[in-house]
């Protein structure tokens, strides 16, 4: 028999006993009775805490979390009723979210200052974080973050049942003074490839909103001082997937102001 | 007997007993899980396979073929000619209680059957009558087709399932010429027109008519062949010859019946679905996939050496050929890449001339957007994937035609049937335990994933050391050539693979090292390795025994 063969074989072998040692290490937090599945990764003095958009698991920011792990240390995890996180109880709302990250990040030992980084519904959340824990906060990235939130009332979805009024403790929640805050607004491209000609006209009828919405965050931002805003024209709204390298540099940008902000 | 046709049923009870009593097990466990389980939307898995089971059983019994030599699924009982009744008698007897029995067993099953269906149960109980006439029709007016009579019934079947669902199809309600009456009235029509014509076949071959007689299309398809051109000239060696040979005996099936299910179900159904976007998309999924399925009970029958014989042992008129078992084997592999080929040709040119006229591509669009934006706005990463998809899918359909032929070349046929078996088994168990829920189930518990992946690992450590041991007698000529063809379809479905996971893993709960894993081993079973060393060694034993 050939031997340069059987060594193929042999190494073929070989590689397919190793791959099932190869596994990811989850933490599983308890929160008030439930288990929260959490991902950590990476050392630094900061720790970048990521809160998924309406659905995905922590899996989402499976583009932009090893990437920041080099330079901080991260934080991804299941919301109650998300991934592979048990159920928490109702109502699904900002304040409970809050409540339940804070907890989370207790039992897992990570000690706050947090650098907080929330996509779509996940940035009314870290919000209403940020203003019930001031303390815990040294900063803020908001990926392009859920601003309209009427016509969800009637959803089965229990995030999404509340979504008004997690909205409306966001818009009470205060931003802590001099905590760096950036917020990356997806516009998206006028043309994309592959568009059929309904598609096309879709687009362009959605097109008044999303300018409604870049106004509503440029007010929203004018009110905060030292805060920054990012439009995107490359990415639609899935931002930590579609253009991951530019929410891992903001984040590194504001890990860094956040650094240089607790030296002083 | 009181009378002819009360011997007639009798003959057909005597002689199925058995079947009769799988069949009424088969109802009575379906009904009474039906009872036992919380109603849903649709019917569970294992109540559609004993459904199955039961239709199956019922239409094996009204095929009401003998056979006539020592193996094969028989033609019409000549015996019965003697008989003291009419031709009419001896036809219509069967037919009526054929149509009788599954009308009856459709009763039995409409409950069950029915939940979360469209379809009334008048308009489905005519096209079931419909398909029991066309398929006995079948039997017995082309008992010179042999085995292939199963696929000419099985493609019929496929038409007719694809008519019923025309009343179903979008815009609700139907127009008038598809509706559910005029789709039924067209169905029982022709199911009278070829009753008509068994009958006349019946009364052919009772009044001593032979079987080429009844086909009267013959002459013009000899003459035919006079007028086309044929081949005239020399083969340059006994490896083209046996090519030529193959191809004309097997490798023309699958490009043949990918052809006509293209023609006469999907292209009709594209057609309807044209203003139907997500319709389009699943339409588009399936005629990917036909190539693929059909693959499989092609290449059961690709796998013998002959591929219209039952008889598993080599003819005289191939087992004398100056050729070696390997070159043998190489040939049958390369007529299967030929005809994947061909069938692959037919299927991408449709689907772009589709594409391009008069699907509703919106839903196809919108997937390639998404693909697109996911790969950071890489254009060539659409094309590639498309490209890949592609290439899997040849290899895949390549793969299923040449894994039996180490079984089916051996001669044995308890080897055959079971390498055959273990085909169906995987089927049957996909329906019981609900292939579709299996993602789900290991997904939802870690440790299940864990499991899986350690039993697809050890899978690859026995594939490889059975090649191992079944390449010691393969030239190594011949095994540099196999292996460069393995490694490129390994390679092209490991990109794909990794690709899949790089999309999947954003989306899934899951251990992505794991699933990395899983996907990677799932890749390297996919294209058989040792199997084919082992078909030449198999061929050399049947060839010279």
């Amino acid at each position: 028999m050939n031997r340069q063969f059987t060594i193929a074989l042999v190494m073929l072998s070989a590689i397919a006993l190793f791959l099932p040692n190869r596994s990811q290490t989850f933490t599983r937090v308890a929160v008030e009775g439930r288990a929260l599945r959490m991902l950590v990764g990476g050392t630094g003095e900061s720790t970048v805490v990521f809160e998924n958009g309406l659905g995905p698991p922590l899996e989402m920011w499976g583009k932009v979390q090893p990437h920041v792990s080099q330079f901080a240390r991260t934080v991804t995890y299941d919301r109650a009723g998300v991934g592979l996180s048990q159920d928490g109880p109702s109502p699904r709302d900002g304040q409970q979210i809050a409540k339940e990250l804070r907890d989370a990040l207790h039992a897992a030992d990570l000690p706050p200052p947090y650098v907080l980084v929330g996509a779509s519904i996940g940035g009314l959340y870290i919000r209403v974080f940020a203003g019930t824990y001031p303390e815990a906060v040294s900063g803020m990235v908001l990926v392009d973050p859920t601003h309209d939130a009427d016509g969800f009332e009637r959803s089965l979805h229990p995030e999404l049942a509340v979504v008004r009024k997690s909205a409306e403790q966001a818009r009470r929640s205060r931003i802590p003074l001099g905590v760096p805050l950036v917020l990356i607004d997806a516009v998206s491209q006028r043309e994309v490839p592959f568009a059929s000609s309904a598609m096309r006209e879709l687009r362009a009828k959605n097109r008044p909103e999303i300018d409604v919405e870049s106004r509503a965050y440029k007010a929203w931002l004018d009110t905060i001082p030292g805060a920054r805003l990012i439009v995107t024209y490359d990415s639609g709204h899935n931002v930590p997937i579609e253009q991951p390298q530019l929410v891992v540099e903001t984040i590194r940008e504001v890990v860094r102001a956040a650094g240089n902000r607790q030296r002083q | 007997m009181r009378s002819p046709t009360a011997a007639l049923l009798w003959e057909i009870w005597r002689r199925n007993r058995m079947a009769v009593a799988v069949i009424v097990a088969a109802t009575v466990t379906g009904r009474f899980l039906y009872y036992a389980e919380q109603p849903t939307d649709d019917p569970s898995s294992l109540i559609t396979l004993l459904s199955m089971v039961s239709f199956l059983f019922l239409f094996g019994i009204f095929s009401y073929t003998e056979p006539s030599g020592t193996r094969g699924i028989g033609s019409f009982p000549r015996r019965l000619f003697t008989l003291p009744v009419s031709s009419l008698q001896l036809v219509a007897v069967p037919v009526l209680t054929g149509i009788a029995s599954v009308e009856l067993l459709y009763l039995l099953w409409l409950v069950p059957l029915s939940r979360g269906g469209v379809l009334s149960a008048p308009f489905v109980a005519v096209l079931l009558g419909t398909f029991m006439v066309f398929f006995q029709a079948v039997f017995w007016m082309m008992e010179r087709l042999g085995p292939l009579r199963l696929m000419i019934a099985g493609a019929v079947a496929v038409v007719v399932y694809g008519v019923g669902l025309l009343p179903s199809w979008p815009p609700s309600p139907p127009p008038p010429w598809r509706s559910e009456a005029a789709v039924g009235t067209v169905g029982a029509a022709l199911a009278v027109v070829v009753f008509l014509l068994a009958w006349r076949h019946i009364i052919r071959l009772r009044c001593g008519g032979s079987v080429r007689s009844a086909y009267r299309l013959e002459p013009l398809i000899a003459s035919a062949a006079v007028v086309l051109p044929r081949r005239r000239t020399p083969f340059a060696s006994p490896t083209a010859a046996h090519f030529w040979f193959e191809w004309r005996c097997s490798g023309l099936v699958l490009p043949a019946l990918v052809g006509g299910v293209l023609a006469t179900v999907i292209v009709p159904f594209s057609w309807l679905a044209r203003d139907d976007a997500s319709g389009s998309l699943r339409l588009l999924l399936g005629t990917l996939a036909t190539p693929i399925i059909f693959a499989i009970p092609v290449g059961m029958a690709f796998a013998r050496p002959t591929f219209w014989s039952e008889d598993l042992s080599v003819p005289a008129f191939v087992a004398i050929r100056p050729l070696t078992d390997e070159q043998i084997v190489a040939i049958k592999m390369k007529v299967a890449a030929v005809s994947v080929a061909i069938s692959w040709l037919l299927v991408v040119c449709f689907v772009g001339v589709w594409l391009s006229l008069w699907a509703n591509v919106d839903a196809v669009s919108q997937l390639a957007i998404q693909w697109w934006a996911f790969h950071e706005h890489s254009l060539l990463s659409v094309y590639g994937t498309v490209t890949l998809i592609l290439i899997t899918g040849v290899v895949l359909t390549w793969r299923f035609l040449v894994s039996r032929l180490w079984s089916g070349l051996s001669g044995s046929r308890p080897l055959f049937m079971a390498s055959v078996m273990s085909a169906v088994l995987v089927v049957i168990a996909g329906m019981v335990f609900a292939a579709d829920r299996l993602p789900g189930w290991v997904l939802a518990d870690p440790a299940r994933m864990v499991g899986v992946v350690w039993l697809m690992s050890i899978a690859v450590v026995a594939k490889c050391w059975l090649a191992a041991y079944s390449w010691r007698r393969v030239s190594a000529r011949h095994l540099r050539q196999y292996l460069l063809v393995w490694g490129a379809a390994t390679t092209c479905l490991l990109t794909l693979t990794m690709l899949l996971w790089g999309v999947v893993r954003i989306y899934v709960a899951l251990d992505i090292y794991r699933f990395q894993g899983f996907m990677i081993l799932l890749a390297l079973l996919a294209v058989p390795l040792g199997r084919v060393g082992l078909a030449p060694s198999c061929l050399a034993r049947n060839r010279h025994r």
